[in-house]
């Protein structure tokens, strides 16, 4: 293999890894914020706090790592190229399919329970929001693997 | 299209000339996945990336890419 075929291979693996890490931090961090903030109604948990605080913390340095990669091939257009080809646009076109096919199940689901509880806007909305961001970075993880 | 199915000789064409998946996928401007899902039949490529491919073995699309 050539030096620019183990540059991209090395960059497309670390930004596997860093989606990857991404996607747990942001399930950590908003999964627990939202357990927290909405379904502990009286009392809110120090424990899961923390948990939620450490997500945000392992979702910021992925975020941070993703963006030295596309740092690191930004100035070579051929790497941007091959990184970005067809087979990368159609698995990001069907992840962001497949979210928006989850956002329309959680929001009738959701629809469904306001008849029996009283669910805040806020509420609902956070839940689809963290639905649709996990389903798109998940099943595009999975789509590339 | 369905009922159909694309077939290639990629795979055939590569050993020919020696050639490596990581090699083609360089001058095709693909990755290497891509190469691969391609030659295996997994993914059916779009119109420049299969005249990108038969350029780079010196040849017609047919004689890559045929429908059975």
């Amino acid at each position: 293999m050539t030096d620019l075929s183990l540059i991209i291979e090395s960059l497309e693996l670390k930004r596997n890894k860093w989606l990857k890490i991404n996607l747990l931090g942001f399930i950590v961090w908003d999964g627990f914020r939202i357990i927290n903030s909405y379904f502990l109604t009286n009392y809110s948990l120090p424990l899961l706090t923390g948990v939620s605080l450490l997500g945000s913390l392992i979702w910021m340095i992925s975020l941070f790592q993703l963006f030295k990669v596309g740092k690191e091939m930004k100035n070579n257009y051929k790497i941007i190229q091959i990184m970005n080809d067809e087979l990368v646009k159609m698995n990001r076109l069907k992840s962001l399919t497949f979210a928006f096919i989850i956002v329309l199940i959680v929001q009738a689901i959701i629809i469904m329970f306001s008849f029996l509880y009283n669910i805040p806007a806020i509420v609902g909305a956070e839940i689809t929001v963290f639905s649709a961001v996990m389903t798109a970075i998940g099943s595009f993880i999975y789509y590339q693997k | 299209m369905e009922g159909f199915k694309l077939l290639n000789t990629i795979k055939v064409e590569r050993a020919k000339l020696n050639m490596t998946q990581a090699d083609l996928a360089l001058k095709v401007g693909v990755s290497r996945k891509t190469i691969n899902t391609i030659e295996t039949g997994k993914f059916v490529p779009s119109t420049i990336t299969a005249l990108r491919i038969s350029k780079a073995f010196n040849l017609k699309v047919e004689d890559i890419f045929n429908l059975k």
